[in-house]
C-alpha cells in the first residue's frame, strides 16, 4: 500500500534530519521544499535529507535535490543524502545527481563520519 | 488474424490536474503486479509515466487543465504505454525547458523505445516501449508483437453513457479489481477520507470487480470514478442485462448486493443501449461536516 507522503524534521545542535516518507513528486516536493527552507535557516550546518522511507521519486524531486544542493552552499550548509529505493537511486545514478550529492548508506554512517577525531 | 488472442489492456482517461500523475502510478504499479512484471521493470515503467504525465500536467495546456489518457497495451514483445493529450504539443519556448528535457531524457533512459509525436489533429502522443514485459503474463504470439487487438477495435469496446473525473477502462474483466483498488485508494485522500474509511475503498472495489467478472457484457469493462467532498462514486459498465438489477421477490444470486450495500450508502442500477450500469457511493460519515 502506498504511504501517505511526510516529511520529519529533527534538530539536534549541528545536525537538522529531514526523514522523507511517501512519494516526492510534482504535488510534494513543495512540502519538501519548504521544510528545507525552513533547515537553511536553522544554526545547524549539517542538512540530512533521509530519503530510506522514499517509495518513489520523480524528476521534481530530482530538482529539488540540484536545488537544494546549490541552495545549502549559498547559506553555508552541508548537504548529505540517505540513499533511497532502488527506483530513486536508479534516478540518481542515471541523471548524475548521485555525483553532484553526498550519498551515505545511513545517518549513523554519516553522524559517526561527523564524530571521528579526523572529522568527515 | 483469429481476434481471439488475449491481449490485456489497461485505459485511463483523466483530467491534468497534479494529482493525476500518482493515480497513473497506482495503474500501472497494480497493472504491472497482476500482469507478473519484475520489481525495476515496474519502477521504470513507473519513472517513464510520471514524466509523460508531468509533461502533460505542466505544459500541454499552458495553466488551464485539459484531458488525457494513458493506454497500456500488454503485446507478447512487451508491454506499450501511450499516453496522449490533446493540447499545444512539446515545442521550444515552454516554460520550464531544463525540466521538459530532463523529464524526455528520463523516458529515454529507462524505455527500450520512446517515441514524442505530435499529432495531426493537436496534441502530443508520447509512445514508450519496454521489452523487459515479455515473457510475464504477457500474450502468446508472433513475433512482431501486433496479433492483439487493435487500438481500433479496443476503442469501438469503450462504453459510452459512462461520465466522471476519471474513466478506466481494461480488459480482461479480471483486471479489474486489483487495478480499481488502487486507484481508488490513491483517490481516497483526495475526497478527503479518513484512514478507516481508506480501507473501506479495497471492500468496495473488490466486491465490484468480483460482480464485473460475472457480469460483464464484453471481455472489457469500465468505471467512471468521481471524488468530490467526503464522496467517492464508482459506476461500473456495460454489464449484462439483469445481473446488477434485484428482481422483485426471493432472487437467489444477488447476497453481493448485500455485501455491497453495507458498505456503501447508495447503489443504483439503471440501463442504457441494452445494458445494465451499476452505481455506487461511499461517504465517509466518520468525518465531521
Amino acid at each position: 500500500m502506498q504511504s501517505e507522503f511526510r516529511v520529519q524534521t529533527q534538530t539536534t545542535s549541528r545536525v537538522t534530519t529531514l526523514t522523507v516518507t511517501g512519494e516526492l513528486d510534482l504535488v510534494t516536493s513543495p512540502v519538501l521544499q519548504r521544510e528545507l527552507e525552513q533547515a537553511y535557516g536553522s544554526d545547524s550546518d549539517l542538512i540530512l535529507l533521509d530519503l530510506r522511507g522514499l517509495a518513489f521519486m520523480d524528476s521534481t524531486g530530482l530538482h529539488l535535490l540540484v536545488k537544494a544542493q546549490q541552495r545549502a552552499e549559498e547559506a553555508g550548509r552541508r548537504l548529505a543524502v540517505t540513499r533511497g529505493g532502488d527506483q530513486v537511486q536508479r534516478l540518481l545514478d542515471l541523471t548524475g545527481v548521485a555525483d553532484l550529492v553526498t550519498i551515505v548508506e545511513s545517518p549513523e554512517q554519516l553522524l559517526e563520519a561527523e564524530h571521528a577525531p579526523d572529522g568527515y | 488474424m483469429s481476434g481471439e488472442i488475449y491481449s490485456p489492456r489497461v485505459r485511463l482517461e483523466l483530467t491534468s490536474r497534479p494529482e493525476a500523475a500518482r493515480l497513473v502510478r497506482s495503474m500501472s504499479s497494480a497493472t504491472g503486479e497482476a500482469l507478473g512484471f519484475d520489481p525495476e521493470l515496474m519502477s521504470d515503467i513507473n519513472t517513464a509515466v510520471s514524466e509523460a504525465c508531468n509533461n502533460v500536467i505542466q505544459h500541454a495546456y499552458s495553466d488551464q487543465r485539459g484531458p488525457f489518457s494513458v493506454d497500456l497495451a500488454a503485446r507478447p514483445a512487451g508491454l506499450d504505454v501511450h499516453v496522449r493529450d490533446y493540447g499545444r504539443g512539446i515545442r521550444e519556448g515552454t516554460p520550464d525547458q531544463d525540466g521538459l528535457k530532463v523529464g524526455l531524457a528520463l523516458m529515454s533512459a529507462v524505455a527500450d523505445r520512446a517515441e514524442f509525436i505530435r499529432a495531426p489533429e493537436g496534441g502530443t502522443e508520447v509512445r514508450l516501449c519496454f521489452r523487459g514485459a515479455a515473457g510475464a503474463r504477457t500474450p502468446a504470439g508472433d513475433e512482431s508483437g501486433e496479433a492483439s487487438d487493435g487500438p481500433e477495435v479496443w476503442q469501438a469496446r469503450l462504453p459510452t453513457g459512462l461520465s466522471g473525473d476519471i474513466l478506466l477502462t481494461v480488459s480482461p474483466v479480471e483486471l479489474l479489481a486489483p487495478i480499481l483498488g488502487r486507484i481508488g485508494r490513491a483517490l481516497a485522500p483526495t475526497a478527503g477520507f479518513s484512514l478507516d474509511r481508506c480501507a473501506d475503498v479495497y471492500l468496495v472495489t473488490d466486491a465490484l470487480g468480483a460482480h464485473a467478472e460475472k457480469a460483464a457484457e464484453s471481455t472489457s469493462i469500465s468505471v467512471a470514478l468521481g471524488a468530490h467532498d467526503q464522496l467517492l462514486e464508482f459506476a461500473v459498465s456495460p454489464l449484462r442485462a439483469g445481473t446488477s438489477r434485484r428482481p422483485d421477490g426471493e432472487a437467489p444470486g444477488f447476497g453481493w448486493r448485500e455485501s455491497l450495500a453495507s458498505i456503501t450508502d447508495e447503489l443504483t442500477v439503471s440501463e442504457s443501449g441494452g445494458h445494465e450500469l451499476l452505481r455506487v457511493a461511499m461517504r465517509d460519515h466518520r468525518r465531521t461536516y
